[in-house]
């Protein structure tokens, strides 16, 4: 469903790339967390999963649709969540087409799916930061996507509307679509995902399965912090060591 | 326009505001009819009233005989219905400069409420992609070489056109395809262009060409004629068709260049198409009646008071609203004193202090709120 082959990015004007020798690989119904600092790329690399940047080498192959979850999305104007919703079917109808009667039907479906149908008509400006996120994720569903792509889509929102986002994500992989996510959150990846992508600067990205990646050694190097992973009834816990909690 | 959007359905989660504005009442699905409905009968009643004012007033209830008349002959054989003169003044005399009012104030609040929604701004109007500049300069030229009344229009059109192809240019130059390298490109060109329409009043003759192209400059309908008609819905039927078959695209726009992309639309190719037709039309309306300012600015933002800032209703309404306030204005300008006003005069004179009123709201409220 997903092959990616050995891709670097260089920003114009920048001395080095900003990722190189990204490789990876996922199947249908498979969710991968990216998984980095900031400004490791997670971004960039994203937009390069959706052809917004020109790569400098590599390749990248999606069999089928994707879609786009951006983390927020701003405009001046104030659009009903409905609005907001069928945008999603008219970037697939063309420049002069109108959404007709399926693509408000698919739109009231999709809100049905991540439970907002009854916030419709609301301003979607006036919605809180976890109803933005479902919003938006449904309309990704809309255009009926092989692949959907989230960038950071927990990271403004509070432990229960990070639930709701991630069973979503997870509903939409049994669906059979491939799930690809960025994260500042190793918890999550390990609990959600499949498979996980480790992107640092400057340095080789190291992908693998969550369980198996997702280890003291690779989280404490990721992030330059003591991380220490627990094993729990209920799946195991990361944890960070903050350098103050000594103090505390 | 949330209370709008907001009213209607979502009495359960959110109580509709009662500090709402006077429109809120027309919400809704339905609501969108009603708005249209509203609008087309105050348009028509503002077309009799414009058409019976003036320094020779006609009845309102003549004015409505002789238009009816066109359609299903009424008029008593022996001519004792009406005035052969009231005839004349209304059909022959006011007609065409009410007609072509109202289309320029249609077509400069389309392009208005297209660009505003292209550059994510809502204190973008039609001058600033150079458009209206160039086409002042056109206008200008033709005069200045006493050019037949005929060469303005078209003169006004081709170097309107022309400034947007300098905007793109520009944008180009500067190195980006994005809103803000646009922006600058069409101030860069406004600026050029506005030089060259002083250098051109300086080298006129004073006593002669200089008041010509000043009183063509401050805009007027004065010599509206039904060619002037013609001129203008031609490209209303084409670029700004085009336009409103965009309606949803603009939508798409307005979140952003790299959110429109990730959905899938060719951005590039959209602006162009949106910028090459508000071009055409802007053009078109400075070459029948000189720069006529704030209109396209401000009626856009009246009409997401009434409708919301979806553009696949905010076009329309934005067009009506367009016409009704340019009929308006022009009645203003030519019954307010002896002499005409110019109507880029007026028009500045109310669209100045409405401007700030809207900045007073937004500023209470933000722009998405409005």
């Amino acid at each position: 469903m997903i092959e990616v082959e050995n891709i670097s990015y260089c920003y114009p004007r920048a001395r080095q790339p900003i990722f190189e020798g990204h490789s990876f690989s996922l199947k249908k119904g498979e969710i991968m967390a990216v998984l980095g600092p900031n400004g490791s790329g997670k971004t960039t690399l994203i937009k390069a999963l959706l052809d917004l940047l020109p790569l400098r080498s590599g390749t990248i192959k999606i069999t089928g649709h994707r879609s786009y979850v951006p983390q927020e999305t701003m405009s001046p104007f104030d659009y009903s969540v409905r609005e907001i919703v069928v945008m999603g079917a008219s970037g697939q109808n063309g420049l002069f087409a109108a959404p007709g009667k399926s693509d408000f039907k698919h739109t009231e479906e999709a809100l049905q799916k991540v439970g907002m149908l009854e916030l419709i008509d609301d301003s979607f400006a006036h919605l809180s930061g976890g109803q933005k996120q479902m919003v938006l994720i449904a309309r990704a569903l809309v255009s009926n996507p092989d692949v959907m792509i989230l960038d950071e889509p927990t990271s403004a929102l509070d432990y229960h509307n990070q639930d709701k986002v991630l069973q979503s994500m997870a509903d939409v992989a049994r669906q059979g679509k491939a799930v690809i996510f960025t994260t500042h959150c190793p918890l999550q990846a390990l609990h959600v995902s499949h498979k996980v992508l480790l992107v640092k600067k400057f340095a080789k990205s190291v992908y693998g399965n969550s369980k198996d990646i997702l280890n003291e050694e690779n989280l404490s190097q990721l992030y330059q912090l003591p991380i220490s992973r627990h094993a729990m009834e209920g799946g195991d816990i990361i944890v960070p060591s903050y350098s103050t909690a000594a103090r505390a | 326009m949330t209370n709008v959007s907001q009213s209607s359905t979502t009495e359960s989660t959110v109580p509709p505001s009662k500090s709402g504005n006077i429109f809120a009442v027309f919400s809704g699905r339905s609501g969108y009819a009603l708005q249209i409905f509203g609008l087309v009968i105050i348009l028509a009643i503002t077309l009799v009233v414009a058409l019976s004012a003036g320094r020779y007033p006609v009845p309102f209830g003549t004015v409505v005989r002789i238009l009816i008349d066109n359609i299903f002959s009424i008029a008593a054989d022996d001519g004792s219905s009406w005035k052969v003169v009231e005839e004349r003044v209304v059909e022959l005399v006011r007609m065409p400069r009410i007609l072509v009012a109202g289309l320029c104030g249609a077509a400069l609040s389309l392009s208005g409420a297209a660009l505003q929604g292209m550059f994510r701004n809502p204190l973008v109007g039609p001058q600033i992609i150079g458009v209206s500049s160039g086409a002042a300069f056109g206008g200008v030229l033709a005069i200045l070489f006493l050019l037949a009344d005929f060469f303005i229009p078209i003169f006004a059109f081709a170097f309107g056109v022309l400034a947007l192809l300098i905007t793109m240019g520009v944008a180009r130059a500067g190195g980006g395809k994005n809103v803000l390298s646009l922006v600058l490109g069409g101030i860069v060109t406004s600026a050029f262009f506005a030089s060259l329409v002083s250098l051109v009043k300086y080298t006129a003759d004073p006593e002669d060409v200089l008041p010509t192209i000043v009183y063509w400059l401050l805009g007027s309908y004065n010599e509206s004629s039904f060619r002037d008609v013609i001129f203008i819905i031609v490209p209303m039927l084409t670029a700004g068709l085009l336009i409103y078959k965009m309606r949803y695209l603009i939508n798409i726009l307005s979140l952003g260049e790299e959110e429109a992309r990730s959905l899938g639309i060719n951005v590039d190719f959209s602006r162009w198409v949106i910028l090459l037709s508000s071009a055409v039309i802007i053009s078109a309306t400075v070459s029948v009646s000189g720069i006529v300012g704030w209109v396209g600015l401000i009626i856009p933002h009246f009409a997401r008071m009434i409708t919301g800032a979806n553009h696949s209703r905010l076009l329309p309404v934005s067009m009506l609203v367009g016409a009704i306030y340019m009929i308006l204005v022009d009645t203003i300008a030519r019954t307010a004193s002896y002499g005409e006003i110019p109507i880029g005069v007026l028009t500045a004179l109310l669209g100045a202090p409405i401007f700030g009123w809207l900045l007073y709201r937004t500023q209470m409220k933000g722009w998405s709120n409005d």
